[in-house]
């Protein structure tokens, strides 16, 4: 009996503290908790501006200027935001470039063609992918116009 | 089977403890959040495994079960279902029990409070919390086990020492624990700023309410023993310089200095080795104190019997302290302070002198309370010093704390602001306190004159404080003045909580001066009829009754209070032969009013029971000491209140919002 009781004591005991271990790392993100103090003067928070006056009469209160709170400073929070912000640009960048390489570029300067496009607004290039016929736009792989009917040049390829 | 159980659960206890201190090691080491996850529901399973053992202990107390040792030995049948429960921490084994209990509670408390400044230090933090219990967990796994088992069943308990029968057991040994436990937390947090380097002011201001809350328990925990003391051991004191006694006091005074001390690195960014000097060294003195108690290192009322659990208790503490001056050390660079103090008459001055005063007598203290060991330990024969000792050690100090209590909340930071201006009401109050009574009142004894005059001093400091509070509202908020005096407590709990602490000091100093410098004390055998006169009283034994009960001898004397030809009370002191103990056993018989207490105590009865004797006092202003407490407790809850949460506007994203 009371070794049964150990036992389940024992596996519910290993189950709980073991179950994060198992389920995986990371699954909730830290939080930035601030805590709102709306002035602080020489490390002492203070409601309002008021109250620190009322330190002041009392010649309990350092003058100075408003300096961090407590938890993270400010500096630290700005820090936080920054880099999250820098994160969420280099995935925007990175997103871009890959949507850049899948857009066509004008064969004979470069310039990416933007959708609907049937000649390089720079260079007055043909893109690779109109009819030589007609001026259709066309999927590549195609191998006729959809359109005029001819033949294509990249569908032979 | 409770016994198996038990056992079991505090073997379980120990591996889950360890494995806090592993998991929440390896989890700061590698940023590992499953790791740290894991380490936080290992203490809550401790805390779970620890409550059943508890839970099996006090079960088996009140089956009865005499075949286990502890139950053998601290109950018997005849004894009242409360102090059945007390008897949980009547011995060694179950107050370690509790101890531990204790701290694995307020380790679940501590982590289900996540804050900004305890984010890099919790994992850390969980870890030394962790070895702390696997340590008490270990002790009550191998040296002072609770559920040993007796070869045979006894008929009837030994029961608890009548001494321990008194509503004092029931409170005053949990809330000393309790304070000690809650020191653990902030030696916690301390050893986790020194590891991982964050030892800016976050978290100093952090544990600012676990000190508080350790602070207080400890206090009322002494207190409460004063009035145990005081009302059953019946030699009319309170406070007899016991090891036991210094050994709970001393930390109470490391941790009085920390409270100050800690107020000045946070907002000037001074003393940051002594503040994590004194957290460190507050929770070894508290680990200190349940050695003494536990151990039988130093003679004493309160200790158990020998044993070999003092050396684990003495590697424990020399670990640690070697531990934490080893951090200190590597992190010296860090800790060097952001400024100097600039004026002895200012703030971070008298602070200074504060901390100097209490840890000086906090190591006065453990000096005398090691003395006989100490002196063993060199010339082979034990040298105890007597209460004389403490008390010219004591008394200046507490005096010039007094005279800091009174001057040090009218000084300004860095310099001494406008205490010219200010000082000389409370100090004018106290010369004329003393004045009044030296003329008017016909006191002679210059040290009580001081005393009184410093008490007055003190008091009225806290009162002109208040006062400048209320006006600087007033005028600078435009507030009504009791709206301002309101505001006062609203707007800045902590400082004007802390004012009324004081106060609760200033009477506790009333009390204990009026007691000590002017009892008196008359032992005296009596007849029935004859009459003892003390002070202003007369008092007449009129009527002793005796009576056989299942587990004591009851005699009980009725005695009549006389101020002149009124009588004013009647008083019934016991003297009880308790069966148990094979003793006799007083119980006090007091009469309290604001002024002083009238005590009467049995110490003898002859063989005919014709003639009692008795010891009869008077303490003047003796209950002053423990409405002082009262106070004290009341400005620390004000302290400790969180301020009322403010709204946090926070920006959500548009999509966000109306999705919502």
């Amino acid at each position: 009996m009371s070794v049964l009781i150990v036992l389940l004591l024992t596996a519910a005991a290993v189950a709980y503290v073991g179950y994060p271990l198992l389920v995986g790392r990371g699954s909730r993100p830290v939080l930035l908790s601030v805590e709102p103090e709306a002035v602080v003067i020489a490390g002492v928070a203070y409601a309002s501006e008021e109250e620190w006056a009322v330190d002041r009469a009392l010649d309990k209160a350092d003058d100075g200027v408003p300096q961090r709170a407590s938890g993270p400073s400010l500096q630290e929070v700005d820090a936080e935001i920054e880099r999250r912000v820098a994160a969420v640009r280099a995935q925007r960048r990175k997103q871009r470039a890959l949507g850049q390489a899948k857009r066509t570029v004008c064969p004979e300067c470069g310039k990416p063609f933007q959708a609907g496009d049937r000649f390089c607004a720079r260079c007055g290039a043909p893109h690779p992918n109109v009819c030589p016929q007609c001026g259709e736009r066309h999927r590549p792989g195609d191998l006729f116009c959809v359109r005029c009917g001819s033949a294509l040049p990249g569908g032979q390829e | 089977m409770m016994t198996d159980v038990g056992s079991a659960a505090l073997l379980l206890a120990l591996v889950f403890s360890l494995y806090t201190a592993v998991a929440g090691f390896l989890a700061a080491r590698h940023l590992r959040s499953d790791l740290l996850a894991s380490a936080r529901r290992s203490a809550v399973a401790t805390l779970a495994l620890v409550t059943v053992a508890g839970a099996a202990l006090v079960v088996l107390l009140f089956q009865r079960d005499y075949q286990v040792l502890y139950v053998y030995q601290h109950v018997s049948s005849s004894l009242p279902p409360l102090y059945t429960f007390a008897a949980l921490w009547a011995g060694q084994e179950g107050s370690l029990l509790l101890w531990l209990w204790l701290l694995a509670l307020l380790t679940v408390v501590a982590i289900r409070q996540r804050s900004a400044w305890s984010r890099e230090l919790e994992p850390y933090a969980l870890g030394a919390l962790g070895l702390v219990e696997a340590f008490f967990a270990l002790l009550l796994c191998l040296v002072s086990k609770p559920f040993v088992l007796l070869p045979a069943r006894a008929i009837d308990g030994m029961g608890l020492n009548p001494l321990l029968e008194n509503p004092g057991m029931v409170y005053h040994p949990p809330m000393l624990f309790l304070g000690y436990a809650a020191f653990t937390i902030p030696f916690a947090y301390a050893m986790a700023a020194l590891v991982t380097g964050r030892l800016g002011d976050e978290w100093v201001r952090g544990i600012r309410r676990w000190n508080l809350v350790a602070w207080t328990c400890l206090g009322i925990g002494i207190l409460l023993g004063a009035q145990w003391a005081y009302v059953e051991l019946g030699w009319g004191g309170y406070w007899g310089w016991d090891p036991v006694e210094n050994a709970s006091l001393i930390p109470w005074l490391t941790a009085t200095g920390l409270l100050h001390s800690v107020m000045i690195q946070e907002r000037r960014g001074l003393f940051k080795v002594w503040n994590l000097f004194l957290i460190i060294s507050t929770f070894l003195l508290c680990v200190f104190a349940t050695f003494i108690t536990r151990s039988g290192f130093v003679q004493s009322v309160h200790a158990f019997s020998r044993s070999s659990i003092g050396y684990y208790f003495l590697a424990f503490i020399g670990l640690w302290a070697v531990a934490a001056l080893w951090l200190i050390g590597v992190r010296r660079g860090e800790l060097r302070s952001d400024a100097m103090v600039e004026e002895v008459l200012s703030r971070e001055g008298t602070f200074l002198l504060n901390n100097i005063l209490f840890t000086g007598l906090a190591l006065a203290v453990l000096l005398g309370t090691l003395f006989p060991a100490l002196t063993e330990a060199l010339s082979g024969t034990q040298i105890a010093l007597d209460r004389s000792f403490f008390d010219r050690v004591s008394g200046p100090v507490a005096l010039a704390t007094l005279g800091l209590l009174g001057v040090c909340p009218l000084l300004g930071w860095r310099r001494a602001g406008r205490l010219r201006s200010v000082l000389p009401i409370p100090f004018g109050v106290g010369m004329a306190t003393a004045l009044l009574l030296g003329l008017v009142g016909g006191m002679r004894d210059g040290l009580a004159l001081f005393a009184f005059g410093l008490i007055a001093l003190a008091a009225t400091t806290v009162v002109v404080e208040f006062a400048r509070g209320a006006h600087a509202r007033c005028k600078v908020a435009g507030e009504s003045p009791h709206v301002a005096l309101f505001n006062l407590f609203r707007k800045n709990r902590r400082r004007y909580g802390g004012y009324i602490v004081h106060l609760g000091v200033v009477l506790i100093a009333l009390g204990i001066t009026g007691q000590g410098l002017f009892k008196s004390e008359r032992q005296i055998t009596l007849q029935r009829g004859d009459v003892v006169s003390i002070g202003r009283y007369q008092v007449r034994f009129e009527d002793l009754s005796s009576e056989m009960g299942a587990a004591k001898e009851r005699h009980v004397a009725t005695m009549g209070v006389y101020v002149g030809d009124e009588r004013i009370a009647s008083l019934r002191p016991e003297y009880n032969f308790h069966y148990n103990v094979q003793q006799y056993v007083s119980e006090v018989a007091i009469r309290s009013t604001l002024a002083e207490d009238l005590y009467v105590a049995m110490a003898g009865i002859s063989a005919d029971g014709n003639a009692v004797t008795f010891r009869v006092l008077l303490n003047p202003l003796m209950i002053w000491l423990w409405v002082g407490g009262v106070v004290l407790v009341i400005g620390t809850v004000i302290a400790f209140w969180p301020e009322s949460r403010r709204q946090v506007r926070v920006a959500v994203p548009a999509a966000r919002r109306t999705a919502s």
